[in-house]
């Protein structure tokens, strides 16, 4: 099997995914979660090279530079407000996230082999896999169950996002470029409402522990 | 005549207007009230004069290839919906005035601007929706549908105590979890129609129902699933619903009677028109059986916990949740006059209900059922609509949700399936009978004793919910031959 | 002739490197600590005044703290031998992935037996912490010598580290390659006790694991230990280089660099790993005992991903 640049990349991507959940700093989920999405952008530019459609280019401009830098830049400045920097305690045990963290790529490697080849083969190995896509998004899932501070959910709703985009990516070389730009402003006001209500809880339980906020029930 | 931007000329205006004194921190929350009350009925108006034409059956429908990048079409369900959340908006801001008049009687936290928030993320609300209806791709349609759910966190965050944080937390990350799973589905399929069904792919929800027999199967079911469940969570299908009662219940009485009246449709629609494409598929069967399935035990699972309720608004939730249900049968049954008919009767009597049930707990003071006893001495006429509004709300006769319920199970009964309409009518039994229970503890049992409740005026607030009654009346009355002709 | 040579440079560079990478690493962190800090050469004159000084041993310890530090230094001694850590290393017979891998286990349980021996309480902690962390730490050394192992198609490491299958799998060598390297290094710095894990300098026993467990020993018996620990030392780092070094190579514009280059690429491989010892040191503080494990961690992710990047290779 050869590994292509992109796909290297995109592998890349997963890798600090996985190094993401093995820490419950949340400065440094951050900076992670930041170097994650530089690399999906550097996978779009990388599409750009072999497909030479300047959509991509455009594309991975505004993914480094709102989804890396903006959107992380500004949980840093939350974080910095509400004055909390790490995740108190997790449901799963640090080490043991990363190895499953590592399980869910070989599952998603396994699901990426069932799925049917690419439509268009002839430039899908230049635009990242399939099976990074998924492991993205079965890390941010895992990252949003086990962790339980306002901040970690968002980065793992992120993450998940990142996932979704990078399997767009590989199977279909992406949305068209009007609904991407949809979706990364939704994704881009929802994180700050999101930030927002970070602040409200900070403020009002003098915690941002999600998974105390138990009070409605039936 | 292109109706897009008309649509949403007014409600613009009035967001920004509304965003203009929220900058220029003015006072003109009870200017900007009349306002929006005024605006959303020409609204109403004018968009019953513009989609007017679609009904007639002069234009089959609007497509919009020419103004903006294609994707946008009005067809005969999306022009009722349109008009179901005008008509909804235009109410419920109506009595919203009313209803924050009294509330900053007794609080005096809500100033002007948290008025002005109201009402701006309110219309904001109802643009979003309003792009819902007339996506015809499905990208955009995810778009819109992520934007009702930002904009309606701030209102469900309105009241602003510990309670409505919480809400409001779950509400965002649960549906935008939920919602990103519809993203992926949604992506599944663009790429299942690459295979040769469209080329370069398309994610025209008209164009994919063209060609469903040329998608690729796994994709397509993999995408169907997939939204399914993401534009599901939106719609409170059991057990994604935790979300709902907790939102329905903190938001501000006119919110939640929004979210209930208009939001969940919008969800409701999203499956519909991806089940449209769904059933053009060669084994539409498990689509079918997937829906009407979950349909019927969310409609169970949502009269169990009708049972043990302790908040009036947590009710009216799950009674929502009992609704959506019904909703998906119907979009299973694959009979879209009855679904279209079975949203607008709930609309209309659940947005009536939630405007009195905002009423009575200003009046009672308190959101539990416990505490809201024998209102019947003090505010007659209300918590007489209020009754009829419950009643409605079940699909009791002479109602029109009876008529869309009782089209409902002969549907399902003429498709051969038993089992269903037997689990349905127990379930719509139950639930029929737990909400007579509560309503009927609400409005005899004796008021408690601590409290002097002397009788309320009912003025001009009983007249917004008496008039959706009236038509939620009509609508039993009049439905049959009319708006079954007039939909098919 | 060449080979006569190559032993000879292998020699004079097993003798010197050791004890130059404790001075580089000493005088580095004293100059980025603002302080002046001794000679680069300090380590080779405190072997030998250990050498020269008289041998106590407690009135509790047996003939096992005799016979440890010979076996620890041998142990530590024939790794070096067995080990290519340098690009010149002599090929020897029968350098197996196992033998290098239960060799390193062996010191380990020499040291750990001789600070039990002792009968000291410190000591004991310090053997306790080592086994925890030894346990650990294995899988991931181990395991990313093995994913080596999988692309080579065999455990024997002359053949893995020999400069001749980086055409395998272009981009992909360079991944395992360089989780390699990363794993390595990682293993090493908990292994070898440096910072993150263990305060080499600390001078508080209770906290300290390496220290502590070898804080009986004086004189020659000392001095063995420290020979044999700058040993692991150079032969981790070397080994970590030499993964770097391949993973270099493997990038297709650098595949023709001459054999040269990669000999002098290899010591300074060496040296790049003791500075980045100095900046983590400087720069890192110790954690707490308890969050070692999370550290630790790492290794093991990385060293899975190599040994996954491995099977996709083309291993099975």
């Amino acid at each position: 099997m050869n590994l292509t640049l992109s796909e290297f990349f995109a592998v890349g991507a997963v890798i600090f995914a996985i190094f993401m959940s093995g820490t419950i700093q949340l400065r440094t989920n951050l900076l992670l979660y930041a170097i994650q999405t530089l690399l999906v952008g550097v996978v779009t530019a990388a599409f750009y090279l072999a497909s030479n459609e300047s959509q991509y280019l455009w594309l991975a401009l505004v993914v480094i530079l709102v989804k890396a830098a903006g959107i992380s830049l500004f949980l840093a400045w939350v974080l910095r407000r509400i004055n909390v920097f790490r995740d108190g305690a997790t449901y799963l045990p640090i080490p043991i996230a990363m190895h499953v963290c590592i399980l869910m790529l070989g599952i998603a490697h396994f699901l990426a082999d069932r799925l049917p080849a690419p439509p268009d083969q002839s430039l899908h190995l230049q635009a990242g896999s399939a099976e990074s896509g998924i492991a993205l998004v079965l890390i941010g899932t895992l990252f949003m169950l086990t962790r339980k501070t306002a901040v970690s959910q968002i980065i793992g709703f992120l993450t998940m996002e990142n996932g979704i985009y990078l399997f767009t990516l590989a199977q279909a070389h992406g949305m068209p470029m009007a609904v991407e730009l949809g979706i990364l402003l939704d994704v881009l006001v929802g994180v700050m409402v999101a930030g927002v209500i970070t602040f409200r809880i900070q403020k009002s339980f003098e915690h941002i522990d999600v998974t105390q906020l138990r009070d409605l029930r039936d | 005549m292109e109706p897009i931007i008309p649509l949403f000329s007014i409600p613009v205006a009035l967001s920004a207007l509304a965003a203009l004194l929220l900058i220029a921190r003015a006072r003109g929350a009870k200017v900007l009230g009349w306002l929006v009350l005024i605006g959303m009925w020409i609204n109403l108006i004018l968009a019953i004069k513009l989609l007017a034409p679609v009904f007639t059956g002069s234009v089959s429908g609007y497509d919009t290839n020419q103004v903006l990048a294609s994707g946008f079409k009005i067809d005969g369900p999306a022009a009722l919906f349109i008009l179901l959340t005008s008509l909804v908006s235009a109410t419920v801001l109506s009595h919203a005035r009313l209803f924050f008049r009294r509330e900053r009687e007794g609080n005096e936290e809500l100033d002007d601007s948290a008025l002005t928030v109201y009402y701006l993320f309110s219309l904001l609300f109802h643009i979003s929706m309003i792009a819902v209806f007339i996506c015809d791709n499905l990208g955009y349609l995810w778009i819109s549908i992520e934007a009702t759910t930002l904009m309606s966190a701030a209102l469900v965050y309105f009241n602003r105590d510990k309670h409505a944080l919480e809400a409001a937390w779950k509400y965002l990350i649960i549906c935008s979890v939920g919602i990103a799973f519809a993203l992926f589905g949604t992506v599944c399929f663009y790429i299942s129609s690459k295979y040769g069904a469209v080329p370069g792919g398309s994610l025209s929800l008209s164009q994919l129902a063209e060609v469903a027999p040329h998608l690729e199967p796994t994709y397509v079911r993999l995408a169907f699933i997939l939204c399914f469940l993401g534009y599901g969570t939106k719609a409170g299908l059991f057990p994604l619903h935790s979300w709902l009662p907790d939102a329905y219940s903190e938001a501000p009485a006119p919110a939640s009677a929004m979210i209930a009246g208009a939001l969940l449709n919008c969800a409701l629609f999203a499956i519909f028109r991806i089940y449209q494409v769904a059933y053009c598929l060669d084994n539409h069967a498990f689509y079918q059986e997937l829906v009407l399935w979950s349909g019927t035990i969310t409609v169970v699972a949502a009269s169990v916990f009708l049972v043990r309720q302790h908040g009036i608004k947590r009710l009216w939730g799950y009674s929502s949740i009992e609704n959506a249900g019904l909703l998906l049968v119907a979009i299973g049954l694959n009979s879209t006059p009855i679904f279209l008919l079975h949203a607008v009767n709930h609309s209309i009597a659940k947005v009536a209900l939630f405007l009195l049930s905002g009423d009575i707990i200003q009046h009672a003071g308190s959101k539990e059922l416990s505490q809201i006893k024998g209102i019947w001495t003090s505010m007659p006429v209300r918590s007489t609509l209020f009754a009829a509004a419950a009643i409605a709300v079940t699909g009791a006769p002479p109602f029109g949700a009876f008529i869309s319920e009782w089209l409902l199970l002969t549907g399902c009964v003429s498709q051969g399936r038993w089992l269903l309409a037997v689990l349905l009518v127990l379930a719509i039994s139950l639930a029929f009978i737990m909400i007579a229970f509560h309503t009927g503890r609400i409005l005899g049992g004796g008021a408690p004793k601590e409290k002097a409740t002397e009788p309320e005026h009912a003025g001009f607030n009983g007249i917004v919910p008496g008039a959706l009654l009236i038509a939620a009346l009509a609508l039993g009355i009049t439905t049959g031959p009319l708006v079954l002709g007039w939909l098919q | 002739m060449t080979m006569l040579i190559s032993i000879a440079v292998f020699a004079l560079s097993l003798s010197l490197l050791p004890f130059l990478i404790l001075g580089v690493i000493s005088s580095l962190k004293a100059r980025w600590q603002n302080r002046r800090g001794a000679s680069v050469l300090q380590p080779f004159r405190y072997i030998k005044k250990l050498y020269s000084k008289q041998d106590l041993s407690s009135k509790e310890a047996s003939w096992i703290s005799d016979l440890a530090p010979p076996m620890i230094l041998a142990s530590a001694l024939l790794m070096a031998i067995f080990t290519p850590w340098l690009s010149f290393s002599p090929l020897v017979q029968g350098s197996d992935l196992f033998l290098v891998v239960y060799l390193f286990g062996l010191s380990r349980f020499f040291t750990i037996l001789a600070a039990l021996d002792s009968g000291s309480p410190l000591t004991g902690f310090g053997a306790s912490r080592e086994a925890t962390l030894s346990i650990l730490t294995e899988p991931a050394l181990v395991l990313s010598l093995l994913s080596l192992a999988i692309t080579a198609g065999s455990t024997d490491l002359n053949k893995v580290f020999a400069f001749s299958q980086t055409a395998a799998g272009g981009v992909l060598d360079v991944a395992i390659w360089s989780l390699a390297a990363a794993t390595i290094f990682l293993t090493a710095l908990i292994d070898l006790s440096r910072m993150p894990v263990d305060d080499p300098t600390t001078h508080l026993e209770l906290t300290m694991i390496h220290e502590s467990m070898v804080i009986e020993f004086g004189g020659r018996r000392m001095a063995m230990i420290l020979v044999a620990y700058a040993l692991r030392m150079v032969t981790l780092l070397g080994l970590a280089s030499q993964c770097a070094i391949h993973a270099l190579i493997a990038i297709p514009a650098l595949q023709i660099a001459p054999m040269a280059t990669i000999h002098i690429l290899s010591i300074i491989g060496i040296l790049a790993g003791a500075v980045a010892i100095a900046l983590v040191e400087t720069f890192f503080v110790k954690l707490k005992w308890t969050r070692v494990p999370e550290f630790i961690a790492y290794a093991v992710t990385l060293s899975l991903l190599g040994c996954g990047a491995a099977l996709l290779g083309g291993g099975i």
